[in-house]
């Protein structure tokens, strides 16, 4: 699988003010509503970490005008909860289809999985209106799906050339408006982000794929979970070293927690798990 | 290079000395103030925008601006000469039209802010070799990676591994940087240069570990549920006991 959304950034909910908690959740659930208003139940089905951060870090860069409604929904029918909407949230559900769609036609082609075509039926049309109001971010994640694909099948590839395709990914999807100041800047963010998931996903797989022989790039590396700290510190340090530089006031201390701690939850768990000693 | 305004402090309205969080909120209330879609009818406030995101881009990457002609700077006019050789680096606001950087068409380009440490030939280097590093000192890093993926496994050396770590980091690609320049240690863990460079890789993370208080090592939450996608009516992440 070569589309980068698995669900890694997100917060870190302990260290999270209580206030801070139901403000991220109604990102969240602002999310899932614009993807219900926006594409219907086939949209909600989509909806996951990793874009909730994408709505709220532009939020916070550009602050658009956001509505704050209160509801409950078909999960929670009783207790009524926060839903903060606006624009970053409208292109953040738009962009979760764009993944979505693009994942599914990765698991048609490549794993030959039945979720693959019927998930490409189902989105098929919200896909082609999404694409058709965002052709560069379309174009660029086909490009890039299709180096991925031909360097996984070169008898030589390296696992770097990959990670960094794969990066290519997000850097597609995080500028809101490409011709904006900000553009350069979100892309190559969303360039050390995938990066970062990217080299993640291969540490959270390791064992599966070692049990059931599939390709993991850490394999080819000869290197195990432990060892990839540096290599995700060095993505991850990065990133944060741009986002420092960006104007961000509102809700900044949940995108810190995020970037700074709860991206790590998942590798940190590999650890426990292996029984690897942690540094303090 | 020429930039649009003189004084970025009196641009957004703050004294000299502030500090980050007071240049971003001051960013911030001059966006509110000057955006084109709260002016839709004054022909300049595209410009307004564009000097107000020239103006906090000088501050908060002075880096960039050096050499440049920039009164504000030290009370003088730059005079080292431009090392952006006269191009504008900035990505301003306009009101139609895409322009500058296209994402995947930069990809292994890049960044003309961000130049790795020189690099020279070395004696015993291959002619695939010394034309990397030509192409790394002209800081063509699609055409180092190129010449470098192409050449045989057999003759991927601690030197190849090397400059492949040069071009990931011109290439803004840092994980994989780390991950070759360790391997050109493991084959060579005597050279000195090599562990420099990793020794300048890891200090550069060290905010990053000081911003967290090292707190990211220890992080767990197993209250959030990890997982593929799932259909929310069934299985929203927040859980079904906070109904």
């Amino acid at each position: 699988m070569v589309i980068s959304v698995f669900g890694y950034i997100r917060p870190y909910m302990p260290a999270l003010s209580e206030a801070d908690q139901k403000r991220y959740r109604a990102h969240y659930c602002g999310l899932c509503r614009t993807l219900y208003t926006r594409f219907g139940l086939k949209g909600q089905a989509f909806l996951n970490y990793d874009m909730t951060f994408l709505s709220m870090l532009l939020a916070s860069l550009y602050e658009p005008a956001e509505t704050l409604r209160t509801a409950s929904c078909v999960p929670h029918p009783v207790r009524r909860h926060e839903e903060v909407i606006s624009p970053a949230s409208d292109y953040a559900a738009d962009m979760t289809i764009l993944l979505a769609y693009f994942k599914a036609c990765d698991d048609r082609q490549d794993e030959k999985k039945a979720s693959g075509w019927a998930t490409t039926r189902l989105l098929g049309e919200a896909f082609r209106n999404v694409s058709a109001q965002y052709p560069n971010q379309t174009v660029h994640i086909s490009e890039c799906m299709q180096q991925i694909r031909k360097a996984e099948t070169a008898t030589d590839t390296q696992p770097e050339a990959i990670a960094a395709f794969s990066g290519e990914i997000l850097a597609a999807i995080f500028p809101w408006k490409p011709d904006d100041f900000w553009a350069r800047d979100l892309a190559r963010f969303g360039s050390l982000l995938g990066q970062y998931v990217y080299w993640l996903d291969a540490v959270v797989d390791d064992r599966h794929d070692l049990k059931h022989h599939c390709y993991n790039p850490l394999h080819v590396l000869g290197v195990h979970a432990q060892d990839m700290h540096p290599v995700l510190l060095q993505n991850i340090s990065q990133a944060a070293e741009l986002f420092e530089t960006w104007p961000l006031v509102q809700d900044l201390d949940i995108l810190r927690n995020i970037v700074y701690q709860g991206v790590w939850q998942a590798y940190n768990q590999v650890l426990r798990k292996e029984g690897v000693p942690v540094d303090p | 290079m020429f930039p649009l305004i003189r004084d970025p402090y009196q641009v957004l309205g703050i004294q000299r000395g502030a500090t980050e969080d007071e240049i971003k909120k001051a960013y911030r209330k001059k966006a509110k103030e000057c955006h084109p879609d709260m002016h839709p009818d004054d022909p300049d406030a595209t410009q307004k925008m564009n000097e107000v995101n020239e103006a906090y881009d000088m501050l908060m990457h002075p880096e960039k601006y050096r050499g440049s002609q920039i009164p504000w700077q030290n009370g003088q006019s730059g005079t080292q000469g431009d090392p952006f050789q006269g191009t504008n680096p900035f990505y301003t606001y306009t009101t139609s039209g895409a322009q500058g950087w296209n994402p995947f068409g930069d990809f292994f380009g890049g960044s003309p802010f961000y130049t790795t440490p020189p690099v020279q030939d070395e004696p015993g280097d291959s002619p695939q070799l010394q034309a990397v590093v030509t192409a790394l000192q002209r800081r063509d890093y699609r055409l180092a990676m190129q010449i470098l993926t192409g050449m045989p496994q057999e003759q991927r050396t601690a030197r190849w591994h090397y400059l492949m770590a040069l071009v990931h980091e011109g290439s803004r690609n840092p994980g994989s940087a780390q991950i070759e320049i360790r391997r050109a240690i493991e084959l060579d863990p005597n050279n000195l240069v090599y562990r420099q460079v990793l020794e300048r890789y890891t200090h550069a993370a060290e905010p990053y570990a000081q911003r967290s208080h090292g707190s990211y090592r220890q992080v767990i939450d197993p209250r959030m549920l990890i997982g593929t996608f799932c259909l929310p009516m069934l299985f929203c992440r927040f859980g079904f006991c906070c109904c």
